[in-house]
């Protein structure tokens, strides 16, 4: 037996220990165990844990406390009206900004947001032809770029892997995504609440911005005209030209050739997915591998763990890590009026 | 037989408790979705729901009432500006929690670094004032003495000790491992005993606990912090 007495904490400890002792099946583990013998035939740990025991009485025994009347009704009006205020706003361009703002530089933070007419070209872009589309169905090609950390995660399948190298806006994104996801996801418009309204007001946005309409706006209207997720050709992945059947238009920057960054590893992506949604793996429906304000960045595009027939937008930084809240942005629902 | 004991002390995990918890966290999800949807009135509503709890971890960190306040609506705007970046990889609860404490212990460590110089002969300035809400004398000592632990050992107390929450959670709300919570709750509880060992609760029936392998009885008025408020208060 252990003849020296315990130090305090290691007494302090036992308290919470023995209270955590769960019926006959818990056993102490040997140390504890030779520490409890020690202690019932030591007077003088027994009086310390008696004082401890005693002092974790009294914390539990204090009364407990209300918030005052006038410091919720303060707090209240408080908390409603900042949220009258920035009600006002669109809510979705409002509440990431100071998120991942704060990781940008502020070169980048002076570049203006892109105009509606800038958003339809980007789109046209991504639909036209700076788009690499894979199709993830085949095979996984990634899963030899096991990150460490991540092995026990199954890998996901996105329904649709993109490589836009479009440079998503805050003010903007829903409304590009929806119309990629329009595109891509055969069936997505009335899978969906609010897709195809989303993504009408970027068409709308387009009708009063001629100079890019004219350029082929169409290209985004019907799914069933859009290239469909399920039979995307071989040619539009990684070697595909993208160059040539844009219409001629520049993007913000060239799209990749592959899917890169952290998380173009499929394990690491379910990781972060399961992040993402708390747990829950369920297979992205749409992934591109882009920009965000002129950072790379992936863009992934997941059903709402409330509402599936919702989907919801996030932005993870490639230079970020999906735990850590400054690295990601949620954008919201992809429904009209959100 | 080391076993947990039944009547007269509290549980902090019975079923009802759990299932209240859970219907709670549904609710939450509900009221920050409505949020995010651009209701203005939602997330005064989540604050309806924590703000008893939220209130009593603020206020017994800080001791004062008028801080404790302030802390509150600061942290309560925060959360609500960011409420975007909550996740549901925790309870919102949890993230509200961490969120106050954290705002909390950033105005202990300012006043730490900025101590309030008392002059020898000015006696007349307590540590704490009593006024700050009505409390009992023993409650007043205990908040005396609380004010002797650093930051870091009073969050862990007030919460784990004063307010009842299961370590892993108070280890997420504090994002520290579960050990480090318990060694911060058994630091500050081994300064507190010499600060409160006047204050009696019955030796004689400690000591029995003591010997049954109990933990301390504890009295009627705990407050049952895991529970939430009544359902009605949702509109």
């Amino acid at each position: 037996m252990n003849t020296s007495h315990p130090e305090p904490e290691a007494l302090a400890e036992l308290v919470d220990r023995r209270a955590d002792f769960h019926g006959d099946t818990d056993v102490p583990d040997p140390n504890t165990r030779e520490m409890l013998a020690h202690v019932e035939n030591c007077p003088q740990c027994t009086e310390k844990l008696a004082e401890i025991r005693h002092v974790r009485g009294l914390l539990r025994s204090l009364p407990g406390v209300s918030m005052p009347d006038d410091v919720a009704s303060r707090i209240e009006a408080t908390l409603r009206a900042e949220a009258a205020k920035t009600a006002t706003a669109p809510a979705i361009a409002v509440l990431p900004r100071q998120r991942i703002s704060q990781r940008i530089s502020p070169r980048l933070r002076r570049m203006p947001q892109l105009s509606a007419a800038a958003v339809v070209v980007l789109v046209m872009v991504a639909l036209g032809g700076g788009i690499a589309a894979i199709v993830m169905n085949s095979s996984d090609n990634n899963a030899s770029h096991n990150t460490a950390g991540s092995a026990a995660m199954a890998p996901v399948k996105p329904d649709v892997v993109l490589t836009s190298g479009a440079n998503y806006q805050q003010g903007s994104i829903r409304q590009v995504v929806a119309a990629l996801v329009m595109a891509h996801v055969p069936g997505s418009a009335t899978q969906f609440d609010g897709l195809k309204s989303l993504a009408t007001d970027a068409q709308s946005s387009a009708a009063s911005a001629p100079e890019a309409a004219d350029k082929g706006f169409s290209a985004l209207s019907p799914p069933a005209s859009a290239p469909a997720a399920s039979a995307p050709p071989a040619s539009r992945t990684s070697n595909a030209d993208s160059s040539t059947s844009g219409g001629g238009m520049t993007q913000h920057a060239p799209a990749r050739t592959a899917p890169s960054g952290p998380l173009a590893d499929s394990r690491a992506l379910a990781q972060c997915v399961a992040t993402l949604t708390g747990g829950a793996v369920q297979q992205p429906v749409l992934v591109d591998y882009a920009d965000y304000n002129g950072q790379p960045a992936t863009i992934i595009v997941l059903r709402d763990q409330v509402n599936p027939a919702v989907l919801d937008v996030w932005v993870e930084l490639d230079s970020g890590n999906c735990a850590h809240d400054g690295d990601t942005a949620y954008f919201g629902r992809l429904s009209a009026g959100t | 037989m080391i076993k947990r004991s039944g009547a007269g002390t509290k549980d902090f995990d019975d079923a009802p408790a759990t299932l209240t918890a859970m219907a709670g966290a549904v609710d939450d999800r509900v009221l920050l979705r409505r949020h995010l949807d651009g209701d203005p009135d939602a997330f005064a509503e989540i604050f309806r729901l924590h703000r008893d709890h939220l209130w009593a971890v603020a206020l017994r960190t800080l001791g004062d009432a008028d801080e404790a306040a302030d802390a509150l609506q600061d942290a309560l705007l925060s959360a609500m500006r960011h409420a975007a970046s909550f996740r549901g990889d925790a309870l919102l609860s949890t993230w509200l929690h961490r969120i106050v404490v954290n705002a909390c212990l950033d105005r202990l460590r300012r006043k730490a670094a900025r101590p309030t110089v008392s002059l020898p002969d000015d006696d007349h300035a307590p540590a704490a004032s009593r006024d700050a809400y009505d409390e009992s004398d023993q409650a007043f000592d205990v908040r005396a003495a609380l004010d002797t632990l650093s930051p870091e050992q009073r969050a862990a107390i007030v919460l784990v000790d004063i307010e009842g929450y299961p370590v892993d959670e108070v280890a997420k709300i504090l994002e520290v491992p579960s050990g480090t919570v318990k060694s911060r709750c058994a630091r500050g509880r081994a300064k507190l005993v010499p600060l409160l060992a006047h204050l009696a609760i019955g030796n004689q029936r400690l000591q029995a606990n003591v010997e049954a392998g109990e933990p301390a009885p504890l009295s009627q008025e705990t407050p049952s912090s895991l529970e939430a408020p009544p359902r009605e208060e949702l509109r």
